[in-house]
């Protein structure tokens, strides 16, 4: 079966999962027609450096693949239909075993045409140490996003994903598979691109293995942000914890849903989620709905949480009182409450990297 | 500097709401003048201090208040500190993701303006200010009061009052919660830096004003300055307690 018939052979989502919940499937769908396919796609445009602009170092290869990458879930409509799209636009980034990268590895996707998607295998080679930070660039009203990626034994790896788009709306799916021992910090920046749907899922697969995912979602004007996380702990002494950090201006509006799931048999299991939301506007809004589905009576801990709310009027008086004028003081609360998550996604050269970034947005806070 | 006071405080009220807490506080500070304020809780000490920086939570009803002559009261809290007024708070808030060291930058720079130094003469300054108060290089790297001790908070305000050379300094029950040793240090650092400076603490207890030796006593009783005196005053507060000012108050 073609990736074309395989999409549109997938019902409609259902709205009663949190996934399909606050963006349904038509209103991210690039015509609004689930039934249609775009004939007209463009592919992105990809570039992988070092972060300074340098080549890559050995160890550290990208190469075209042939056919598709596919997640092993059910109903799986979103990275069905990115494959429908792009099943002539598939990557392959392989870090090999035991390659150690001082300075983090940059690839840049600038979205072409009207539509635009490519799919990412990411092969992180056991004992690796490195940092991926991968840039979302603007281009098409639509980009689609297909990320898979195995994470080998013990390889300590950081990957940062950066929606810098403008007027466009963003699709991206994304599965990686932590192996034994392996430590990860996986991290999304939103400041870009009019809508985006995210859905996320990290499976804990190998003893021992280690997840952090930070997200820092910055929204203003009439954006929408939707992002669904998924942590599967399968394997015993696995660790987990989820932080995300919404901003909300304007009209904006953020949803962030999240899923932890201790299966039978993973002993030892520590997970958490938080989700705190910054409404800087009486229109914007936010929603977070943490979950827990835990079938393993002997972890070590399981929770989650949320919160929303204002800029806290006597954080805002402490920094007044040390100088900061009214717009200053705001804008340095609301750097602060993204900085919280930002500054644990990788090493302090991507931290300051995106600090500079985050702070260029701000002025588009209202 | 004239013979006019640093800080000039007339008839000053004050309500939250309906409730009137201060009912005309009379203060002049000068510069190089240590004022204790004394009273017990809810008398209207820790109000004053956020008054006169300008918390938006209190009504001034009447009186006036000037720094240098200038009307502070028309002022927003951040002016006022621009004007050199600086509160060491009792409860300093906690801002998760703000580093300590950008934000005693950046403070630096909004308050001492043209007068701020370079970035090599700031990392020399804040270093002399870190060791005089055994403060750690790794207090610059975590994020403003987020997980500090009671003692942390107390020495990154005083570490603030060295760096940002106010010309008033409200201290708003520094010594509280401080062990012996801390106390010491953190007075230090408040003796440092009053000099250029009118300073008023505020205190329940003669133990800090052993330290930091005031030039005037002043005691609060609802919301009126009912004694002021000198530093025996203080002591003579600790022997007897307050209610024979209370007495004279109502009387």
């Amino acid at each position: 079966m073609s990736s074309e018939a395989e999409y549109l052979a997938l019902p409609a989502p259902d709205r009663a999962q949190h996934l399909w919940r606050y963006t349904p499937w038509h209103r991210i769908h690039p015509t609004g027609k689930p039934e249609e396919i775009p004939s007209e796609v463009s592919p992105a445009v990809v570039s992988f450096t070092l972060l300074d602009g340098s080549e890559l170092p050995k160890g550290v290869s990208i190469s075209a693949i042939d056919g598709n990458i596919t997640r092993n879930i059910d109903s799986d409509v979103g990275g069905a239909f990115i494959r429908a799209l792009s099943s002539k636009g598939a990557i392959k980034i392989t870090i090999d075993d035991g390659v150690i990268i001082e300075q983090p590895l940059l690839l840049t996707l600038e979205s072409t045409g009207s539509v635009s998607g490519i799919q990412i295998d990411v092969s992180v080679g056991a004992n690796s140490q490195s940092e991926l930070l991968t840039l979302i660039e603007s281009g098409a009203d639509w980009f689609g996003l297909l990320r898979l990626g195995t994470i080998n034994d013990s390889a300590i790896f950081n990957d940062v994903v950066v929606n810098r788009l403008g007027a466009s709306k963003l699709l991206r799916i994304e599965e990686f598979t932590l192996l034994r021992d392996a430590q990860v910090k996986l991290g999304t920046v939103g400041s870009g691109g009019v809508q985006t749907k995210g859905d996320l899922r990290y499976i804990l697969q190998g003893r021992g293995a280690n997840l952090q995912v930070n997200g820092s979602i910055l929204s203003a004007g009439n954006q929408h942000n939707d992002h669904h996380v998924e942590i599967m702990h399968q394997e015993s002494e696995t660790f987990s914890r989820l932080k995300w950090h919404s901003s909300c201006g304007g009209k904006s509006r953020t949803i962030g849903t999240g899923m932890l799931r201790i299966a039978h048999g993973a002993k030892g299991s520590d997970s958490a989620q938080v989700f705190n939301n910054l409404l800087l506007s009486k229109d914007a809004e936010a929603d977070s709905i943490p979950e827990l589905e835990v079938l393993e009576n002997e972890v070590v801990g399981c929770g989650h949480g949320t919160a929303s709310g204002p800029v806290d009027e006597e954080q805002l008086f402490y920094l007044k009182t040390r100088g900061f004028s009214d717009t200053g003081a705001r804008g340095l609360l609301i750097t602060a409450f993204l900085n919280a998550t930002l500054n644990e996604m990788g090493s302090k050269q991507i931290h300051t990297w995106l600090d500079h970034l985050i702070s260029g947005g701000l002025s588009s806070l209202s | 500097m004239s013979d006019k006071g640093v800080v000039e405080i007339h008839n000053l009220h004050v309500s939250i709401g309906d409730e009137p807490i201060l009912n005309g506080i009379n203060l002049t500070m000068k510069k190089g003048e240590i004022h204790a304020l004394m009273g017990r809780n809810g008398s209207g000490k820790s109000t004053l201090a956020k008054v006169l920086m300008g918390h938006p939570e209190y009504e001034v009803t009447d009186g006036t208040v000037t720094l240098d002559g200038k009307d502070l009261l028309a002022l927003k809290p951040w002016e006022r500190a621009r004007l050199g007024v600086f509160l060491s708070f009792q409860y300093p808030q906690s801002v998760p993701g703000l580093q300590v060291g950008n934000f005693l930058r950046k403070s630096v720079a909004v308050i001492r303006g043209e007068n701020a130094p370079g970035a090599r003469d700031f990392r020399k300054e804040l270093k002399d200010c870190m060791e005089l108060l055994s403060v750690d290089k790794k207090f610059l790297g975590r994020y403003v009061n987020d997980g500090f001790s009671g003692g942390e908070k107390k020495r990154l305000e005083i570490l603030q009052l060295m760096l940002l050379k106010p010309r008033l300094a409200i201290l708003d029950e520094t010594d509280s919660g401080l062990d012996i040793d801390a106390l010491h240090t953190v007075a230090t650092g408040i003796n440092s830096s009053v000099g250029d400076s009118a300073c008023l603490i505020i205190t329940h207890y003669q133990r800090i004003l052993e330290h930091v030796k005031p030039t005037y006593v002043h005691v609060i009783v609802d919301g009126r300055i009912a004694s002021s005196g000198g530093p025996e005053l203080a002591l003579k507060l600790e022997d007897k307690g307050y209610e024979w000012l209370e007495q004279g108050a109502s009387a």
